[in-house]
């Protein structure tokens, strides 16, 4: 290899490269764009508040590793697919105080008096603006999905019959729980199946959007990384 | 999503941003700074889309709602957001990378078929799009799919992108070598039932080994199998091609073909005849190639309404499957005719606030008004009249009107009976207008439909809506929406009107970006440009800028679009992309004619003309868009027996920067014979401007001055005449032409009106050689009587009034012996008669004659007055004529006469002289054919008072040496003229 530079000249660059680099290693990335939904960008801070919001939720640690960030950025693409599909349907609107109405009830049901959320709040580092703007988008996902998918479903008194010999008395042997008759579970039985059938047909809709919206994530894998 | 990849993205994230545990939020940001530095164009998207803010503290919300807010103006495909700490705070970077949005997209060496168009379509690359890799692999992969479909099975695609930074656009050119297209190889037939095997069906669908393979060949193959199958009875018979194998060793496709012709279907019409093309058009069984029982139902309405339009009022029909299996299905309809009636009268009732002719007016049902007529009704026809009274009582209020009908039996007929009940008429007690608050939409001199006072309904509302969106669109407001509601008023039969309007945000025009254009003029273009920046962004000023663009007539392809339509910003670019068409255009034709024009030869035998033949070539060369400023250059050349002509034109529209000038020049080299008198030759040149004042009117003001020379030889006059008459003449004139177009269609009219008035002035100021003035007016009225009755008249005068001369001498001998003024020569006269002037006589053979040979001489002034009933005949494309023409060319200004009856003179020397200054008419009957180029046109006139002449049996030496002889003469009375569009 011939030799582009003399050896004085490479100290130079040398000892700029490394100015550069610590340079580089001053400055902090605080965010960035993680993927790209359409015309919506959901960043890595997203991702972020998320777990910690889930795991509040859950009242757990927050989990900081990979498989969660990555479980977590699948549902808020899902997520922001779902919304946008929603923006079709003007009218299912969420009105600020459904939201104030719903987080009420919330703390009121999870802290004693809403005593203690505040600190929850500190602890998973999270702002109330955080957790109010989680709840109205849940209201929304939640709307979307009865009108959508709930509204039209009906569970017919033989599907009913079935789940209740092939699953429900079967579970209920294997623990060995006592048998209800099918008259005093069909209404839960009934409950059961729409929201699976609904589920299944949240999938397909969500399979649709998929193709039709572009969905990218913005980050390169390492070289080498399977595509 | 790959889920092993979404965990290596968890890890970057995870390692990349410590976001919450920063210590850099809560830190005052001291400054924003973008990398790179943002260009121009996208400051002002930034700017607006910023959270954080200088002097503010940072918080993850504010940065993030940046960032997203940043990424909705659609400019940045990615955004990166470093902090690093300074003395006083800190510093906040934004590392981006812009989006790219399509723009030119070519694909280029592929060989039709695929169509060009087909081709764009294929990649879904839409002009103003985000661009991105995927769009691209997506668009390449669509690609080779649809040359697949056309038998280029092994193409190679290849792309070339040019990044535009200025437009942040990226054009795209994909190279395509299609290689060899494949062809039709074995063909196989699937399925057991098997009705034709594979030699027939390559037969009938034309799909024979080694033909190229193409989707077209496969679908026409497909319809022809279809029709093969139709003609036997098999109605509903199901081709597919399943499969179609290529072969890349023998550059072939095998084809798999599935067929099942299902039953055949038979259908017999029992009570009535019917013809088996009427019935296949009546019967939808056939069309859509199934049985049902809605078909069945449908098929029975259909025949009862064709019976009912024959006359048979009281038809019914009932229909039955008398056979149905796998293998055969007979349909029977049954028809009960009852007996032929007429309509005798459309009675109708309970109207008060319609009178009867307003409500007669939307009927399609019609009594027959004479005998013969059985007068126009269905059941169909009748239902959809009394929706149409319902729906116009509904629109003017009248929001419970009822409108019932019955068919009655009265003498000698039956009556229509119409009952309608008006019931109220609800108003507009108060009309009110919500989400206008500071609007640029000026809604004060709106006159809505449905203001205070205004009768109320939905179609008064729907009116309104669809303008007040129309103003708003045009105003910016991409978004707007409009919602209304009513309630009671306070009186009874009122209603309160609220319009509510939501505007939603306003775009703007950023810049208006125009490309593609590689030989015409920028300074032209940006004139059609009616989207200035900073204007609001305007849907129709969009298409108006598009059609301006194409009205240039240099572009074969304008789209137009908005750059970036999805993403969040104030102002948006608009691209207007153009593709020239071909500068140079070459046509040439054929052509003949066959008429009784005379050809002008040395025989003076026929005066009157004789019927002849002349084959005819023409060339065209066009040049388009010449110098860039979409001018237009051409050159015609015509080349028959009867005339050589070559026109060179140069147009200029839009002159003096106006859509309503055109300039245009022309030169002009003609041998013409279209007069048997005399061959002539014109050399001229012209200059026209033309001022369109409004849609209808039309002003052309020229100058042209022409040498015109007479090929003495040719001339058949009087021989003591021909060295005079003979002498070349140089004319100059200035002419202006008012024109006023009124009609519905000029190629058929049938309402309206048209008047020209043409004022011309040859004189020595001019370079003229004889001085005269002219003028010629037509006015034409088009008056429909009935539905394709339509009465038409036109009355037309001209007049050369010439003052001073050289060829003065003789000019008040030839006044009274009633010949034209030898002051304006011969060329320049009028002459009249043929198929779209005075068709009682043959083509130019009006006016006055010479008297020594009976050949025409040209008047100097022309009267002619015609009248047309146009009538329909059975069959949609025919229809008839009855005609009166009244009029001549006359002699003189002062000799135009309403006599009818033509003089005679004593000549000298014993000989008669005719006069033919009187008035000739002529009566007939026409036929006509609509074609899409205007109607065929079949007239024979009869004319009572055609015009005797003397003229000369023998050549012009036995003339000249008084060896032929003379002989009186007449125009034939009976003429017949063929010939192409309306007379006028």
């Amino acid at each position: 290899m011939p030799r582009l530079l003399s050896s004085r000249a490479r100290c130079t660059a040398l000892a700029l490269a490394a100015l550069g680099v610590a340079g580089g290693l001053a400055a902090e990335v605080v965010d960035r764009i993680a993927a790209i939904v359409g015309t919506e960008a959901i960043t890595a801070s997203q991702i972020d508040s998320e777990m910690r919001l889930a795991a509040m939720l859950n009242r757990a640690e927050v989990e900081a590793s990979p498989d969660a960030a990555a479980a977590t950025l699948r549902r808020l693409v899902d997520r922001r697919l779902i919304l946008g599909d929603r923006s079709a349907e003007p009218f299912l609107v969420v009105e600020p105080e459904d939201a104030e109405l719903e987080l009420g009830s919330f703390r009121a049901a999870r802290y004693i008096g809403g005593r203690n959320f505040e600190a929850a709040l500190e602890y998973y580092d999270l702002t109330a603006a955080d957790f109010r703007a989680f709840v109205q988008e849940s209201i929304a996902f939640e709307h979307y999905v009865s009108f959508r998918f709930k509204t039209a479903l009906d569970a017919d008194s033989a599907s009913v019959e079935a789940y209740y010999h092939d699953v429900y008395v079967q579970s209920r042997v294997q623990r060995g729980e006592p048998v209800e008759p099918l008259e005093a579970v069909a209404a839960t039985i009934a409950a059961i199946l729409l929201e699976q059938r609904a589920n299944e047909l949240l999938a397909e809709r969500l399979n649709e959007l998929r193709v039709l919206i572009r969905v990218e994530i913005l980050a390169r894998p390492p070289e080498g990384a399977e595509r | 999503m790959n889920r092993r990849w979404l965990t290596v993205l968890a890890l970057c994230l995870l390692a990349a941003a410590p976001c919450r545990g920063s210590e850099l939020f809560g830190s005052l940001v001291d400054e924003i700074l973008f990398e790179p530095p943002l260009p121009p164009a996208l400051r002002a998207s930034a700017a607006g889309a910023l959270a954080v803010q200088v002097g503010e503290p940072l918080t993850p919300r504010a940065l993030r709602t940046s960032i997203q807010a940043l990424f909705r103006t659609g400019r940045f495909a990615d955004i990166e957001a470093d902090a690093v700490k300074t003395p006083t705070g800190s510093r906040l970077t934004f590392r981006y990378k812009q989006a790219w949005f399509i723009g030119e997209v070519r694909v280029e060496g592929v060989p039709r078929p695929p169509s060009d168009s087909e081709l764009l379509a294929a990649t879904r690359l839409r002009l103003g799009e985000p661009f991105t890799n995927e769009r691209l692999v997506e668009a390449v992969r669509s690609l080779r799919s649809v040359l697949v479909q056309h038998g280029l099975h092994e193409p190679l695609v290849e792309y070339s992108l040019n990044e535009v930074p200025a437009t942040q656009q990226v054009d795209i050119r994909l190279s395509v070598s299609s290689g060899m297209r494949a062809r039709i190889g074995t063909l196989l037939v699937a399925g057991e039932q098997r009705p034709l095997e594979a030699p027939e069906i390559r037969r009938i669908a034309r799909w024979k080994t080694g033909s190229p393979y193409t989707q077209d060949r496969v679908q026409r193959g497909i319809r022809l199998l279809r029709r093969h199958f139709e003609s036997q009875g098999f109605w509903g018979s199901a081709i597919h091609v399943e499969t179609a194998d290529y072969l890349p060793a023998e550059n072939q496709v095998t084809l798999v073909v599935r067929i099942d012709r299902g039953p055949r279907t038979s259908v017999r019409v029992e009570g009535a005849k019917i013809g088996p093309r009427k019935l296949r058009r009546h019967l939808p069984i056939f069309a859509r190639g199934a049985v049902d029982e809605d078909l069945l139902v449908t098929g029975g309405e259909n025949l009862r309404n064709y019976f009912q339009s024959q006359g048979y009022f009281r038809a019914e029909v009932e229909s039955e499957v008398e056979l149905d299996t796998d293998e055969e299905i007979v349909v029977v309809y049954r028809v009960d005719r009852g007996t032929k009636s007429r309509l005798r009268a459309v009675e109708i009732e309970g109207n008060q606030y319609f009178g009867r002719a307003t409500i007669s007016e939307r009927l399609q049902i019609d009594e027959g008004r004479m005998e013969a007529s059985s007068g126009r009704y269905t059941q169909a026809l009748f239902d959809e009249d009394m929706q149409s009274i319902r729906a116009l009582y509904l629109s003017n209020g009248f929001l419970e009107a009822r409108a019932e009908g019955a068919l009655i039996d009265s003498p000698g007929g039956l009556t229509v009976r119409i009952d309608i009940d008006e019931g109220p008429q609800t108003f507009v007690s108060r009309l009110v207008l919500s989400g206008l608050a500071d609007s640029p939409v000026d809604m004060e001199s709106f006159e809505f439909s449905a203001a205070q006072g205004q009768p109320f309904s939905e179609a008064n509302v729907l009116s309104d809506r669809q303008r007040i969106l129309t103003e708003f669109y045009d105003a910016g407001y991409r978004n707007v929406e409009f919602d209304w509601r009513t309630e009671p008023g306070p009186g009874p039969d009122q209603a309160v009107v609220h319009y509510d309007i939501e505007r939603g945000a306003r775009t703007m025009t950023g810049k208006t970006i125009l490309f593609g254009s590689r030989k015409t003029r920028d300074e032209i273009l940006q004139r059609r440009i009616e989207l200035l920046p900073g204007t609001p962004l305007s849907l129709s000023r969009m298409f108006a800028t598009q059609r301006n663009l194409y009205d240039l007539g240099v572009f074969s392809k304008v789209d137009v679009a908005i750059q970036n339509p999805e993403g969040v910003e104030d102002a948006k670019s608009v691209l207007l992309h153009v593709e020239e068409a071909r500068r140079w255009a070459v046509g040439a034709g054929g052509g003949a004619e066959f008429a009784r024009i005379g050809r002008n030869t040395a025989e003076l035998t026929n005066p009157a003309g004789d019927t002849t033949f002349s084959p005819r070539v023409t060339l065209e060369v066009t040049r388009l868009n010449v110098w860039g400023k979409a001018h237009t250059m051409g050159v015609r050349t015509r080349l028959s027996l009867l005339q050589q002509r070559g026109l060179f034109t140069y147009e200029a529209p839009r002159w003096f920067d106006s859509d309503r000038w055109v300039m245009t020049v022309t030169g002009l080299y003609d041998t013409f014979r279209n007069v048997n008198t005399f061959t002539g030759r014109r050399l001229e040149g012209a200059l026209q401007l033309s001022q369109q004042l409004n849609r209808t009117t039309t002003v052309l003001y020229r100058y042209a001055y022409r040498r015109t020379s007479i090929d003495q030889n040719t001339l058949h006059i009087e021989p003591l005449l021909v060295p005079l008459v003979s002498q070349p003449v140089r004319v100059g004139q200035v002419s202006s032409t008012y024109i006023s177009d009124r009609r519905d269609d000029p190629t058929d009219t049938t309402t309206g009106m048209y008047n020209t008035v043409n004022i011309a002035l040859a004189s020595k100021l001019l370079g003229s050689q004889p001085n005269f003035a002219r003028l010629l007016a037509q006015n034409s009225t088009y008056h429909p009587l009935r539905p394709r009755v339509v009465f038409a008249r036109t009355l037309q005068l001209g007049v050369n009034l010439p003052w001073a001369g050289r060829m003065i001498e003789g000019v008040e001998q030839a006044a009274t012996a009633g010949r034209p003024d030898p002051r304006v020569p011969i060329s320049e006269r009028f002459f009249g008669g043929g198929a779209n002037s005075h068709r009682g006589f043959p083509y130019n053979q009006a006016g006055p004659r010479d008297p020594a040979t009976g050949f025409p001489l040209g008047g100097g002034s022309q009267l002619l007055n015609s009248m047309e009933l146009r009538f329909p005949l059975p069959g949609a494309d025919f229809s008839g004529v009855l005609f009166h023409d009244a009029g001549n060319v006359y002699s003189r200004p002062g000799r135009i006469s309403f006599r009818s009856e033509q003089r005679v003179r004593g000549g000298g020397e014993g000989a008669e002289e005719f006069d033919f200054d009187y008035m000739v008419h002529a009566l007939g009957l026409g036929f006509r054919y609509r074609t899409p180029i205007g109607p065929v046109r079949f007239d024979l006139a009869y004319v009572p008072n055609a015009p005797r002449f003397v003229g000369f049996d023998g050549t012009r030496e036995q003339l000249l040496m008084g060896t032929g002889t003379f002989r009186e003469q007449r125009i034939s009375s009976f003429q017949l003229h063929f010939s192409l569009g309306q007379t006028f």
